[in-house]
């Protein structure tokens, strides 16, 4: 007897360790997309081991004008000048490339970035093989940075992140609709930073925006509070990054001891002060150039999108995101220049610059921002050889990322074949003819959506007679309002009788906007889609009509149209009259407006601050 | 009829104190292989300190204990004895067949289990958790865990507390039994019948020291003193004058029972008929071991209070 | 002076099995502890039911709480049997004067700890077997498998240092009074070793306090194994641990000569 729980207990405990259940890898598109495959070579996919001849190679930071590089095992085993003639290495019965002509880059890297969604896989497909990301929801950084040391993980980018970023309550980053936490004073920075690195943050990014700065144009985090942020980062062996967009903001940080500013600046020029701090205290910056000429409407990333070496590698969203421009916020484009000299000189003092593009604000994308960014660098005067420097090895001297940016012997060999020369010309590096991640050939692909849209014929939407909610065709009406992005607005959706016709009923929108948030609003949303992410084509449709009466209070409400996967809406005000009037708003006619793929269309009141009430019958498509 | 046995503990000048307290000094003893020895004494004579030193819980100032030629406390030794102390209580949830097999692992020739249970008498209850024995039968329970180890060498401290007289008899027959079969034997005991019935020796502590040793025949043989019991109507302070009469008690106030004692009986018996006292229902009684106990330490305290 | 005597019928080579003895020792503890459902259930449970409330039900971040807690009430939960254990188990024995029975038999010392450790280490097992269950069923814990075993074995040889620290108050500690002194160390420790809620919600001098307290070091010990530790270097931790082990089994050691002078 006694015998027999001696066997039973063990066996039983060994079999509870394996039913155990291990983290599975994370799936977070909603609706895989199909890879079409379309390697730009047209040749079989090369990987594990493989000889290139003959190729220019930079290692991430020298550069070696003619070697052949051995891939073993995918390692990069062997690197030789090809004049010293090494029997064995010739000899090797494996595959080759002819790498005349062209330069073999380490991975590139991309130091600022947002990651979510499909990022990873966008960013691969353009040769960018780590991403730095500034701020993104913990649950996908997590589900990332979990496979960045796998050796399989050869189908997307490698991801650091820094999870959420330390803002004030209202500051930069609370307006994206995430529930964040925020800091309100110095004493609960060490926690947040605590709690940033029990979350899996490999550094801290801190918003700043200096008391002394001319705009105050968001709630900023205080001098204290920054101060101990980074004292609390450090103590805590993590790195301590800073937005900033402004030179006195910059200079408070800098001389506070952050390791990095990761935008340049357009107020000012820099000067000398600053450029002593960031040397005193060996600061980097990383510029996002790419951005700022995007917010100043400078970009000339349409240019890129269209080369052919391009194109056909961009997903429809990446081209959506590429077309997409920021709200006017009043600056000027020659503001642009500020930044572009300001970078020429810290570079040319010997100040880090790194290369980060922000992606995928508007007028950026995962990838090819990067790319975007390496000529806006040497546009700023920097050689193309600090450039290439800027997207390798810098990120690797200053940001953990192990031998991410360099090219080693033995390491795993994560690298791009470009044709062409980018020493002499920077653009070279969109050329790309193959990419390696961690020695496995990645087949670059146009990323299509192979679901076509759900399209919507002209039609009904909601009479409202019977109810709010329920639409004819879309997921339905509900209410909206910038709570959903911490803001204080309220709404209330009723039925009206019509007095004057007892079959009809009209929908009453009631509200109070209230400030809290940037761009408040309040109203009501139609969905069209399955969700935000699912867009409808409405190329069919002329345009969206529908009654509408306004009140003593209420003179104009808001159309928002927003594109699929698209956080910042097209935007089409209406005046209201205090009777019915029919309202029309032609599709075509609204610019930047891509009809084939619109999520979501929102009827609101906004900006205005104050309560509200306006009244809307027969919304429909015609 | 006695013959040579073997010497199984030796206790040789022992002494002991705690601070300047002499708890004990001098001590010479000996214990032979069948023999059960009584160490007998009243409250802070030595018994306690003195069976603690031979199962070698305390050190000692003077002198050497031997047991089976080895130090007390050795592995060795303990693997040979068998102690019964007095617990307060012991670990509840363990039946009692379970607290002899554990004790007998302990052992590494153990009696046999039912042997054991022939000892103690426990097989009624041997599957009884110890929390729910009586007194006695808890008594009975760590007299068989004294014992279950086979020992040459048994302590028994106040083994029969608790017991009422059936059960009281049942274990004086196991230990003369394990007498018979070579086991010595160390008992402390306040019943004096029972030293008195068991011992093949008694060694009396008063203060710390050895006062008396023999067998109890022995002892008793020391002390002269006979009762002399009566019945009469005799005033009792015209007995205490009587020669030879060292005290005289009345044992019955209403029946008049007077009982004298006295080291020289006979003379006793002429002083008292030459008073010409009236009694009746005359006995004469020896001493009993109690007896002796008491005059012993009042000797002693006498001769320690006249130095 | 001494006599050997040869001629006594003994042999004093032969031993018991040693092992046989060790296997019933912890054979009869395990099996007490079985039949006092009095104290082995809320043992058990004390842990599993805090760890489900604030672990999993009223969890404050559904991605790494369950895991974190999970851990540290892992270890809340592995301290408890060392201390009872040997702290109020020692002391009761004591009282009773069994503990003088057994010290005075042939019972090998080794014996009396050795089948304590193997009780603790049993219990242990239960409470971790059901933590992890709890954990992987209802708060979505999910680890590598060879994070899942290095866990338990931390837990399970991490409360060596608290069978020393028990075996030191049972030795001191009087009967009646051990049960309740235990519980007045065992409780606060774990509370202010960051155990019952993460140490990062503690006010700042209470976390430097922790630093003293040996569970928090076996807790940030464990949390490595996840990567949610406040980033101290291992060696910290193990060094700190080790320290009360030796300081504990000297004072037990002390303790128990001490006797002597009784």
């Amino acid at each position: 007897m006694k015998s027999k729980f001696l066997i039973i207990i063990p066996l039983v405990l060994i079999a509870f360790f394996f039913l155990l259940p291990e983290p599975e890898g994370t799936n977070d598109y909603q609706s895989q997309p199909q890879a079409k495959s379309q390697s730009a070579s047209n040749l079989q996919p090369l990987s594990g081991d493989f000889i290139i001849r003959n190729v220019q190679l930079y290692d991430g930071t020298n550069q070696f004008e003619k070697v052949d590089v051995l891939v073993q095992d995918f390692r990069l085993a062997e690197i030789s000048r090809v004049e010293a003639e090494d029997l064995n290495f010739l000899n090797k019965d494996v595959p080759e490339i002819d790498g005349t002509g062209k330069t073999l880059l380490p991975g590139l890297i991309d130091s600022h970035t947002h990651a979510y969604m499909n990022a990873l896989s966008e960013a691969l497909n353009f040769g960018v093989t780590t991403e730095l990301d500034m701020f993104t929801m913990p649950e996908f950084a997590n589900a990332h940075q979990g496979k960045r040391d796998n050796l399989d993980n050869t189908a997307e980018a490698d991801l650091f992140s820094a999870t959420i970023l330390a803002t004030a309550p209202g500051g930069h980053g609370t307006e994206y609709g995430f529930e964040i936490p925020v800091l309100k004073n110095a004493s609960q920075a060490d926690d947040f930073v605590k709690q940033r690195i029990e979350q899996g943050a490999d550094y801290i990014k801190a918003v700043y925006n200096s008391k002394k700065a001319e705009r105050q144009h968001f709630p900023s985090i205080d001098y204290e509070t920054i101060a101990a942020l980074i004292k609390s980062a450090h103590k805590h062996d993590k790195l301590l990054v800073v937005h900033i967009d402004n030179l006195i903001s910059a200079k408070e940080v800098i001389a506070l001891g952050a390791d990095g500013i990761i935008h340049s600046f357009m107020d000012k020029l820099v000067d000398q002060e600053l450029i002593q701090l960031m040397l005193d205290k060996k600061a980097f910056m990383i510029a996002t150039l790419a951005v700022q000429a995007s917010v100043t409407q400078q970009s000339s990333v349409k240019e890129l999108m269209q080369k052919a070496y391009n194109s056909p590698f961009l997903s429809k969203q990446q081209s959506q995101q590429l077309k997409a421009t920021f709200p006017n916020f009043g600056i000027p484009a020659q503001a642009l220049n500020n930044a572009l000299q300001s970078v020429k000189q810290l570079a040319a003092a010997g100040v880090p610059i790194l290369a980060g593009s922000d992606a995928p604000n508007p007028g950026t994308t995962h990838g090819l921002s990067l790319h975007a960014e390496l000529e806006l660098l040497t546009k700023a005067g920097l050689s193309n050889e600090q450039v290439l420097y800027a997207a390798t090895g810098a990120a690797g001297k200053y940001f953990p990322i192990g031998d991410r940016g360099r090219l080693m012997k033995d390491k795993l060999a994560t690298m791009v074949l470009v044709d062409g020369n980018p020493f002499v010309n920077i653009s070279d590096t969109q050329k790309i003819e193959r990419i390696w991640k961690n020695g496995v050939e990645f087949s670059r692909v146009s990323v299509e959506n192979d679901k076509a849209n759900m399209t919507f014929n002209a039609g009904m939407i909601n009479s409202f007679d019977q109810q709010i909610y329920v639409t004819k065709m879309g997921k339905g009406i509900g209410e909206t309002t910038d709570q959903f992005a911490g803001g204080k607005s309220v709404v209330e959706l009723s039925l009206i009788k019509d007095s004057q016709n007892l079959d009809n009923q009209f929908l009453k929108v009631r509200g109070d906007v209230k400030s809290g948030f940037m761009f408040p609003w309040s109203g009501f949303s139609y969905l069209l889609g399955e969700n935000q992410q699912m867009g409808v084509d409405l190329s069919r449709v002329k345009s969206l009509r529908f009654k509408a009466k306004g009140s003593p209070n209420t003179k104009k409400l808001s159309v928002l149209l927003f594109q699929t996967g698209s956080f910042r809406p097209i935007q089409k005000d209406m005046d209201l009259s205090d009777s019915w009037q029919e309202y029309e708003l032609v599709l075509s006619e609204v610019n930047n407006l891509d009809t084939s793929d619109i999520a979501n269309i929102s009827i609101v009141r906004s900006q205005a601050i104050g309560e509200f009430e306006f009244f809307i019958d027969e919304l429909r498509f015609e | 009829m006695t013959q040579k046995t073997q010497t199984v503990a030796t206790i040789s000048n022992v002494g002991k104190s705690f601070g300047d307290k002499q708890v004990l000094s001098g001590i010479n003893m000996q214990l032979h292989q069948s023999e059960i020895l009584s160490v007998l004494g009243p409250n802070g004579a030595g018994k306690t300190t003195l069976i603690n030193t031979m199962l070698g819980r305390l050190s000692l100032d003077a002198g050497e204990i031997s047991l089976f030629g080895h130090p007390p406390g050795s592995m060795l030794v303990k693997r040979q004895t068998g102690a019964m102390l007095q617990v307060a209580g012991l670990p509840d949830m363990s039946t009692v067949k379970e607290h002899i097999e554990l004790f007998q692992s302990y052992y590494a020739e153990p009696m046999s289990y039912q042997q054991v249970m022939d000892y103690s008498g426990l097989k009624d209850i041997e599957n009884q958790y110890s929390k729910t024995l009586s007194g006695g039968q808890k008594q009975r329970l760590l007299f068989a865990l004294a014992i279950c180890g086979n020992p040459k060498l048994l302590f028994l401290d106040e083994p029969t507390v608790g017991m009422d007289i059936t059960a009281r008899k049942s274990l004086w027959k196991a230990i003369e039994n394990l007498k018979a079969n070579g086991t010595s034997i160390l008992l402390t005991t306040h019943y004096l019948e029972e030293a008195d019935r068991l011992s093949d020796r008694i060694v009396m502590l008063s203060r710390g020291k050895v006062v008396r040793e023999g067998t109890p025949a022995q002892i008793k043989s020391q002390i002269n003193t006979k009762k002399i019991r009566f019945q009469s109507k005799v005033n009792i302070s015209e007995l205490v004058a009587i020669k030879h009469v060292e005290k005289a008690t009345q044992l019955h106030a209403e029946n008049n029972y007077f009982e004298l004692e006295s080291t020289n009986a006979e003379e006793a018996l002429k002083e008292l008929f030459k008073h010409e006292i009236a009694i009746s229902d005359l006995t004469i009684v020896g001493a009993a071991l109690e007896d002796a106990f008491e005059i012993i330490n009042n000797q002693d305290s006498t001769s320690s209070a006249s130095e | 002076m001494m006599m050997t005597d040869s001629s006594i019928n003994l042999n004093l080579d032969k031993k018991p099995s040693l092992l046989n003895i060790f296997y019933l020792e912890a054979k009869t503890e395990t099996i007490r502890l079985f039949r006092t459902p009095g104290f082995s259930i809320p043992t058990l449970l004390f842990p599993v039911m805090f760890y489900t409330f604030f672990g999993i039900v009223f969890s404050m971040n559904p991605a790494t709480m369950p895991t974190y807690l999970m851990i540290t009430y892992a270890v809340f939960g592995v301290i408890g049997p060392a201390l009872f254990s040997f702290g109020v188990g020692i002391a009761i024995e004591r009282g009773q004067g069994w503990f003088d029975l057994k010290e005075v038999s042939p019972m090998p010392a080794s014996a009396y700890i050795v089948s304590r450790i193997a009780l603790t280490f049993i219990f242990s097992t239960a409470i971790i077997v059901l933590l992890f269950g709890i954990g992987a069923v209802f708060g979505e814990v999910r680890l590598f498998r060879s994070q899942w075993i290095t866990l338990a074995a931390i837990f399970i040889f991490g409360s060596l240092p608290f069978c020393a620290i028990g075996m030191t108050l049972g030795l001191y500690l009087k009967a009646s009074s051990a049960p309740a002194t235990v519980n007045l160390i065992y409780l606060p420790m774990g509370f202010l070793s960051g155990l019952w809620l993460p140490i990062n919600f503690l006010p700042e001098f209470m976390q430097q306090f922790a630093n003293l307290l040996p569970p928090y070091h076996l807790a940030q010990l464990a949390l490595k194994v996840t990567d949610m530790d406040l980033g101290f270097p291992i060696i910290l931790h193990i060094s700190v641990l080790a320290a009360y082990t030796l300081l504990f089994v000297f004072l037990a050691v002390k303790a128990y000569h001490k006797k002597d002078k009784q």
